[in-house]
Order: structure tokens, then sequence, then C-alpha cells
């Protein structure tokens, strides 16, 4: 919907601007990284402060997994946290029952969620699956995972869970996890800038824009779709992997659809489908409400899911791209020659 | 004549009912092919046949250049080199002109005619400057008229380096001098870039004007074929599809 903006000159860019454009792309994540990483300082060391700090940031990691899958190809994965479960589970049996060095062990829970989440998109694209049938198949992933590991009881500790010996002091330290979190976060915006650049990217805008035509102009439809449950699943199985060590403990709640998904989805809500710094943004406002909504108790999860029936009917772009749009606007009406500077805003946060 | 696109035996049903009944065709490397034949005679679904849209209920062969397309998803068949523009454009409506014709740079070869190594940006702004569109490059796609959305289609379609490309009545809706336009730019596709046409057109005054050879589609089958002259004066044509046209609109 939202207009590029004509450039000043209207000639073709040479070689030395696309370089420099492509560096500017990622001035966002720069930013990001720079504010972020003056976040503990703000907070002054209060390790409870800082513990919702790093739940934000792993929020945030798994908001921009859900836009690599959702956001870019629109399928509707609603077992975000089945996978990070998989993941996180797979890994805590490995390093602490098996004795596998922490690394290996992590690297293997990653490995197996991605496996579950491109065969999933490999389902659905094979199957010409819409999106509510995505929904419903992945939602049901989620119901089986709870209820196996609850059953599971000896290995996972069922319902109350189970303490997780493995993961050093970077993971368990207040100020350093918030740290590595808060790399794993960067690195995934780096990664989310560069794939909307690459050809896999285009890929993406193309089949979500109108998939014949996708396909009419040689994308390879299925595989871009499968590529995005693939690379999402990937990043959500390792924040659900690094979230257990770092925790201490591991037990079904932690990765539970309430708990997981449907705060992802508010997160998506707030930030905007797609946008490169929604998920951040997103992540920040659930921390907050999070905080506002504490004395409520159980509660909170009536909360949330008339929060997200509001959001999804109210702003289904997202709550920041719609503000964005309203600055813009206005300030595009106090000064028209501005418009380029306007145009970046609007095409990072579009779709 | 040495063929570039060969057609052998092609089949397509719709409910039992056949819509290309066993169409046998072939196209040389420079030729323009015009199709025409009455509403419902299997001309778009012919053409979805051979790009790969529509999986045919038989078929002996569909080759490009030798090479066996018959199976192939249409993003392949589009690499190989076969482009389409659909009767309807389709646009990528979050892309600027300039990124939409970009966009069928990226997946395929350099454009036809081009030896250098061009962005896809590049190979885009050259399109649109043969087509006439390069001074809406940075313009959104809702802003076109028809007649410029058919353009960018077939801009999308030859920034790949198509070697046939594949045109279902492109120039319906468009007003006279739309359409004196759209003739030049496809002559100019042909005689400048080699580009073979299969052409399915309803404006007989454009498809006597270009049309190397002329196929008439009747009920999914072929009623008669050869020099356009010829074909639109025999007996079988002017009752089939003229008669049911009723409207003038072959005497062009
Ligand atoms: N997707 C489809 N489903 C069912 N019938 C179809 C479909 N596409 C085309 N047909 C039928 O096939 C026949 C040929 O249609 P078409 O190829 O569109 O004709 P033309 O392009 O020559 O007007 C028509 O009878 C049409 O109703
Ligand atoms: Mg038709």
């Amino acid at each position: 919907m939202t207009a590029p903006v004509p450039s000043a000159d209207g000639a073709t860019p040479s070689a030395a601007t696309c370089r420099h454009t492509t560096l500017r792309a990622y001035l966002p994540v720069a930013i990001a990284a720079a504010v972020l990483a003056a976040v503990p300082l703000a907070l002054g060391g209060s390790g409870y402060l800082m513990s919702l700090a790093t739940t934000a940031l792993v929020f945030a990691a798994y908001a921009i997994g859900m836009n690599v899958i959702f956001g870019s190809s629109g399928q509707l994965f609603l077992c975000l946290g089945a996978l990070a479960g998989v993941a996180g589970f797979t890994s805590v049996l490995l390093a602490d029952d098996q004795g596998w060095p922490l690394a290996l062990s992590v690297t293997t829970g990653v490995v197996l969620a991605t496996a579950i989440g491109a065969l999933f998109s490999w389902v659905a694209v094979r199957r010409n699956l819409g999106v509510i049938f995505v929904g419903i198949v992945t939602l049901a992933f989620s119901l089986v995972f709870t209820n196996l590991v609850q059953g599971l009881r000896t290995l996972t500790g069922g319902e109350t869970g189970r303490v997780v010996d493995a993961g050093g002091a970077a993971l368990r330290g207040p100020i350093s996890s918030y740290y590595l979190f808060l790399g794993v976060v960067v690195g995934f915006l780096a990664l989310y800038r560069w794939l909307e650049g690459s050809r896999t990217g285009w890929a993406w805008r193309a089949l979500k824009d109108d998939p014949v035509a996708a396909e009419l102009a040689g994308v390879d439809v299925a595989r871009a779709r499968i590529l995005a449950g693939t690379i999402g699943a990937a990043m959500v199985g390792l924040i659900g992997a690094l979230f257990a060590h770092h925790e201490a403990f591991i037990s079904p709640t932690s990765y539970a659809f309430a708990h997981v998904d449907v705060r992802v989805l508010i997160v998506i809500a707030f930030g905007g489908i797609g946008s490169l710094l929604g998920p951040v943004v997103g992540a920040v406002m659930l921390g907050v409400i999070d905080e506002v909504l504490r004395p409520l108790g159980q509660l909170r999860l009536a909360v949330y899911g008339a929060l997200l029936l509001a959001l999804f009917l109210g702003f289904r772009r997202g709550v920041v791209p719609a503000v964005a749009d309203v600055v813009t606007t206005w300030r595009r009406a106090r000064t028209p020659s501005d418009a380029p500077a306007a145009g970046r805003g609007t095409r990072a946060s579009k779709h | 004549m040495t063929a570039l696109l060969e057609v052998r035996g092609v089949t397509r049903h719709f409910g039992g009912l056949p819509a290309v009944d066993g169409i046998d065709l072939e196209v040389a490397a420079d030729e323009i092919l015009a199709i025409i034949g009455p509403n419902g005679a299997g001309k778009s679904t012919l053409l979805q046949l051979i790009n790969g849209l529509l999986a045919p209920t038989s078929a002996q062969r569909i080759t490009l250049d030798g090479t066996e397309l018959l199976g192939a998803k249409p993003h392949r068949i589009r690499r190989a080199g076969i482009a389409t523009v659909l009767q309807t454009p389709r646009m990528f409506p979050s892309m600027s002109v300039r990124e939409n014709a970009a966009l069928g740079a990226r997946f395929t070869g350099p454009p036809t005619g081009v030896q250098e190594e061009l962005s896809p940006d590049e190979a885009a702004m050259r399109v649109l400057e043969r087509l006439g569109l390069d001074d809406r490059a940075d313009a959104a796609v809702d802003e076109l008229t028809l007649h410029d959305k058919r353009l960018l289609d077939l801009a999308r379609a030859l920034a790949g380096g198509p070697r046939l490309v594949l045109l279902d009545e492109v120039m319906a809706g468009l007003n006279p001098t739309e359409i004196d336009r759209f003739v030049a730019v496809v002559r100019g596709i042909r005689d400048d870039l080699g580009v073979a046409i299969i052409w399915v057109e309803h404006v007989m005054r454009a498809v006597t004007d270009l049309a190397d050879r002329v196929i008439v589609l009747e009920a999914g089958r072929i009623l008669a074929e050869g020099d356009a002259v010829e074909v639109l004066r025999d007996r079988r044509v002017i009752e089939a599809y003229l008669g049911q046209q009723g409207d003038g609109h072959a005497a062009g």
C-alpha cells in the first residue's frame, strides 16, 4: 500500500551507491544494538529488572523467528513454543543425562527443531495447505508436544519440570546472560536484514504479493516457503535451548502455547508483521504490560487473549507501523521536501 | 524450419470435457505465431499448458530447443526461457515499477540481447527504457493505466531474457492508439531481440499486421493454420469464429 517515494534524480544507482545503501540498511540494527547495550547501565544493576530485560530479549528473538516464518511467507506456525521446547528438552536431556558438551547438546536440539519446522513447511507446501490449515496442524503439534512432555515423566520431570545443571556462568549471570541474548537478537536482526535484500527475500516478497505471478517470474515458491519455515524454526530452536540452560530449570509451562505463542503474537501485533525492529519494540511493550498485569496472576492470560483480539482487529498491520505512518504523514504535511527520508521508514515497516 | 518450441499431442480436460484436445504445434526461433478462435476455444488453457500453470491430462511432449518441459513447474519453465503475460496483468503491488521489472531478472538470465553483467535493477532499467516506462520507474504499480500494466508485465518477462514469450490477449481493453503502440512494441521485441512469440489475440487488425502464421482453435482443436490473410478468408474460419463474434471485430 505504501508507494515508494521517487528518488531525487531517478538515475540507476551505481555500484558505489549500492554498497552505500547496503551499509545504510544495517543502520537500524546498529542503533538498536547500541541502545539495548546501554540498558544494563540504565537499570543500575537491579537483578530483577535485568531478568525482565532478558525475558524481553528472548521474546524479541522468538518474534523475529515468527517474522521469518509468518511475516515473510505467510505460514501461520502456532507451534513456536513447541519447537523451542523440542530444542530445550533435547539439549537438557543430552547435556545433563548423557553428559554431552553444552555446545553439542544445544546444536542437536536446534537441528531437531529445524528439521521439524522444515517438515511442517514441506507438508504444507506439498499438500497446498492454506493459512488456516497450517495453523491447525501446527496447533495440534503444540498439544502433542505438551502431552508428550508431561507423559514422559521419568525423562522430563512431567508437569513440574526438572532442574537443569548444564549451563556456565555466562548463561546464568544476570548481566552476562543479558548480553548473550542481546548478541543473539542482534545476530537475528542482521540476518533478517540480510535475508530481506537477498534473492530469497525478494522471493518472499513476491510470493506474498502474488504466488502465481512469482512462479511465472521464475521464483521457486515451494522452496522459498520451506526455507522460511526452516530458518525460522532454527532461530526459535536456538532461543528455546539457550533459555532452558539460562533458567536452570525446564518445564512444559515455559514452552506452553499460552506462554510462548500467544505472547509472540502480541509482540508481532504491536511491532508489525514483517517489520525489522517491530519484534524489539513489541517485546519491550510486552514486558511493560507483563509488569502492569502482574497483580492479576492467572487472570493475565485472559487479558492477553483479549489484547490479542483487540490488536488483530484494530491494528492489522501493527501498532508501531500505524503510528509511524501517522507521524510520517504529519511530517510530510509540514515539510514536503523531506519525502525521501520518510520513505525509508515506511519501506522498512511495510507488508 | 527448426522448431524452438515443439508441442505434441497435448490434451487437457475440465470435468471430463476437453478444453484442449490433442494439439500439435511448433514455433520457430524468431516467429510470431498468432492463435485466434472464439471464446472458450481453449486458447488460454493451451498457453497455461505450455507455461506449466496447468498440467495436461495427457501429452507426448513439450520441448524448448530439445529440452523436455513436461511436468516441470512454472518457475523451471520460466528459467528455461518461456515467459508469459497473462490476460489479467499480474503485478507485485508492494513493489515499485522498477522492482516489478527487476524481479523478472533476479531468478533468470540477463535480458535477451544484453551481453554484460547487469544487476537486476540495471536490467530492469534497460527493459523499461525499451518499453518507454523508464520515466515511471519509481512509481507505484497502482498508478499505472491498464496499457502500462501490460507493458510492465511484458517488461518483467523480457528482463529475464526469454527465448519465447506467450501473450494472452494483451490488447484487450486498449484504445486504438494504445493498440498501435503495443503492436510496435511487440514487433520490436521480435525484430530487435529475436524473441519468438505465441500470441493469443482478438484484435484482428493487430493479427494481420504482425503474425507470421495463424492457428485457429475451435473447441480445443486446430481448425485452420497458415498465413494470416489466407486463414481469415477460410470459409470454415469465418463460420466458426466470425459467425459467433458477429460484431465486425474481425474485420478491423
Ligand atoms: N480452471 C478451469 N476449470 C474448469 N473449466 C475451465 C477452466 N479453465 C478453462 N475452462 C474451460 O475450458 C474451455 C477453454 O477455456 P479457455 O482456455 O479459457 O478459452 P479461451 O481462452 O479460448 O477463451 C472453456 O470451456 C472453459 O470454460
Ligand atoms: Mg482466454
